[in-house]
């Protein structure tokens, strides 16, 4: 495997959790790995410890979003160790506190990495999820759908074996039922939607070489702009294939 | 698709051709019992009339339907083509290696009790015979009901009946019950197979193989398939694709919902695998996918007949109003359009039919089942000529004078029934050069009365053999006629696309 890919970073990434006896990456690996294939993430710095907090915020625009890292906390939200929105040094420094002393307390057997300082994803047209899971017959397959009640309730996804061509990212797009609400319903802003066929792409072929190693890969939200203006994953989970 | 074979080994094509078109056929476990399956095998090549050497094979020697036994594959005079092996399961993995040492080119193994049983004992004697295979020949099965190829001269395990008359659809069935049913229904479609196989267990010869020579096969035109599980899940999306951009592939899938899987488990030893990654797989390769024998036929039949049509534009004259409206939900379902006529082609119509309870535009309703033969050929005249609808659906009305007869509305006509009332959809498809589809509608006799159903199955035949398609509802119509359109408009967007 590793003549296919070569120095890939993504690799050296996956290596490296799976040295370490894990299952899953954290979010900012799993960006990582995100990123080696091209796939557009949101800015964000890992911060170990408060004193790093001061240089680390110098190179971002407030408000940002702070979220605990650690490869053994997958629900972040749902823990109360992501705080949205902060808007100046002083908010930031306290919710920096706040997840650290919360996530050692609440996770004492946590390996925790630090705190990722993360820029406040602006002018998101819509909240999307872009998604890989590997089929026992068929192998890799890509998933997209809208965020939110459209995937989680209706189940409005679109689905694709891997790989996918360029007319397949254009049905996937086009199939789902709330298509229109992409394209400027009742007066929305139209999404940037070769944004997202460009990154289904992208997620079919990260996810062909790199399929041994990987079992599900969840984008969610993938944070698509108006059109011309990109997308971003703001937050993701890669699951791994026990070593 | 007929990509040239590497020159190491010979192509799937080559490999499998044997099966369909043998010089030599040897039976291996025939009885003097005639009801016994291998005797019956044999009995069923012998009728249909195959041309090339046969050979019964049993221990017990002796002589057999006018033919000498040899007692082993070793003792035959020649390697054969194809053995067709009716042997207890335990026996078989011995026989399979006779045969392969013997230089066998194919064998075709019906015997059920491997892997399908779920058994440690089933899936260890599969195991031993799997060990057997050397890549010098190829296997069919076990657990299945063989193959038949009318070209070839070989039939079916029950298939001493079928038709000898050789067309262009293929079947590739995991299941033999399915392929038989297949076989014997073609027919009544309007269409002839080129072949038909049952593969069972798929231990050596799977889905991807049969896919991969039906695209090779000159003969074939048109592939069907049902399938519970794939062997290679990637090498079968990767062939419907390559294979389906030159043939149309109808594709019906067993086991897609929870017990239809757990039923596939046990007669095949199929994973199913899930129902969203399977419709996603279809459509992204461009099949047609179904979901049941009946519509495998029904569109089979649809391109058989209707080949390359893409255009959505349909003209459908049907006999009631209520029958007009649930037709034109039919075909909104299926994607297909019921354009309005202009007003010179319905003020045409108008003129033919009754002043009052008859529409003269799209669906036309000519009131009753029995308008009068001019009336009838004028409306289809009118609209063939429009150039406003490019295909025609004539449903409910009664088109033999027999028929009218049978039903008693000979003397509710305001003219004579003529004789060439029956021809009236063949004549305007050939002048006009316009595809048209009948329906023809099943139970029409209150009573019950079998000539009814009799004249109604005559002129089915009657038109079939005249290019034109017939169906026993409107929805069946529009659903195959549907898919055709999708296909071929699918087919050349994606072309543009890419």
């Amino acid at each position: 495997m590793s003549d296919i890919v070569g120095d890939n970073p993504a690799l050296e990434v996956i290596e490296a959790a799976r040295s370490a006896g894990r299952r899953s990456l954290s979010e900012h690996e799993s960006k990582a790995v995100l990123q080696a294939y091209g796939i557009p993430v949101t800015r964000e710095e890992l911060v170990a410890d408060g004193d790093g907090l001061p240089a680390a915020l110098c190179t971002f625009d407030l408000p940002v979003v702070l979220k605990i890292d650690s490869p053994d906390i997958l629900h972040k939200t749902e823990a109360g160790l992501v705080a949205l929105g902060c808007t100046t040094t002083a908010e930031t420094e306290t919710a920096f506190r706040r997840i650290m002393d919360d996530a050692r307390a609440n996770y004492p057997g946590a390996s925790i990495n630090g705190v990722l300082i993360q820029e406040m994803v602006t002018g998101t047209v819509a909240e999307c999820i872009v998604g890989m899971k590997k089929d026992p017959q068929f192998g890799p397959t890509i998933l997209f759908g809208l965020g939110g009640i459209f995937v989680e309730v209706f189940g409005d996804v679109a689905l694709r074996v891997a790989p996918v061509s360029e007319a397949d990212v254009r049905d996937m797009v086009q199939e789902i039922k709330a298509y229109k609400i992409l394209t400027g319903a009742r007066g929305r802003p139209k999404a940037d939607i070769p944004a997202i066929e460009d990154t289904l792409l992208k997620m079919s072929r990260l996810a062909l070489e790199l399929e041994p190693y990987l079992v599900e890969i969840d984008i969610n939200p993938f944070m698509v702009g108006c059109e011309d203006c990109g997308a971003k994953a703001a937050d993701a989970l890669i699951v791994l294939e026990a070593k | 698709m007929a990509s040239p074979p590497p020159q190491s080994s010979p192509s799937i094509y080559e490999q499998l051709r044997p099966l369909f078109y043998p010089k030599s056929v040897a039976v291996v476990g025939v009885s003097q019992d005639a009801w016994k399956p291998g005797t019956t095998m044999l009995r069923a090549l012998q009728r249909f009339g195959f041309q090339g050497a046969l050979y019964p094979i049993s221990n017990r020697g002796g002589e057999l339907m006018g033919l000498q036994v040899f007692p082993s594959i070793a003792a035959l005079p020649e390697a054969v083509d194809l053995a067709f092996l009716f042997v207890p399961a335990p026996a078989l993995p011995s026989v399979v290696r006779e045969c392969r040492e013997k230089g066998v080119r194919t064998v075709v193994a019906f015997t059920g009790g491997f892997a399908e049983t779920g058994t440690e004992a089933g899936r260890a004697l599969e195991a031993e015979l799997l060990a057997e295979f050397d890549g010098t020949f190829r296997m069919v099965g076990p657990n299945c009901l063989g193959l038949y190829c009318p070209s070839g001269g070989v039939t079916q395990h029950p298939g001493e009946g079928y038709p000898r008359k050789s067309g262009e659809v293929s079947f590739i069935a995991q299941s033999g019950g399915i392929s038989e049913d297949f076989a014997r229904a073609t027919p009544n479609f309007g269409f002839y197979s080129s072949k038909v196989i049952s593969y069972g267990n798929a231990s050596d010869v799977n889905e991807c193989d049969l896919l991969e020579y039906m695209g090779a096969d000159p003969e074939t035109k048109i592939i069907t398939m049902y399938i519970e599980g794939p062997r290679n899940g990637r090498k079968f999306a990767r062939l419907l694709k390559a294979v389906g951009a030159d043939k149309p592939i109808i594709i019906w899938k067993g086991g897609l919902t929870p017990q239809g899987a757990l039923a596939a488990g046990s007669h095949t030893g199929s994973l199913a695998g899930s129902l969203e990654v399977w419709v996603a797989l279809l459509r992204q390769v461009g099949a047609v996918p179904v979901g049941s024998l009946e519509e495998v036929l029904d569109t089979a039949a649809a391109f058989h007949f209707l080949g390359g049509h893409r255009d959505l534009r349909v003209g459908y004259v049907c006999a009631g109003g209520g029958n007009s409206v649930a037709a034109a939900d039919s075909a909104y379902r299926t994607g297909l359009v019921l354009p309005r006529l202009s007003s010179e082609t319905s003020g045409k119509i108008a003129a033919l039919l009754p002043p009052v309870g008859a529409t003269s535009t799209n669906p036309v309703d000519v009131l009753a089942p029995m308008p009068a033969p001019s009336a009838l050929k004028g409306v289809l005249e009118a609209m063939a000529e429009s150039g406003e609808v490019d295909l025609i659906i004539v449903d409910r009305v009664v088109l033999s004078s027999e028929l009218r007869k049978l039903m008693n509305y000979s003397d509710q006509s305001p003219e004579p029934d003529e004789p060439w009332l029956s021809d009236i959809p063949i004549d305007v498809k050939k002048r006009f050069g316009l595809p048209v589809m009948v329906v023809l509608r099943e139970n029409l006799d209150p009573n019950g009365n079998v000539m009814v159903e009799a004249e109604r199955l005559r002129l089915r035949r009657y038109y079939q053999e005249n290019e034109v398609a017939v169906y026993p509802t409107p929805d069946r119509a529009f659903r195959a006629l549907g898919h055709v359109v999708a296909h071929n408009r699918r087919g050349s967007q994606s072309g543009e696309a890419s």
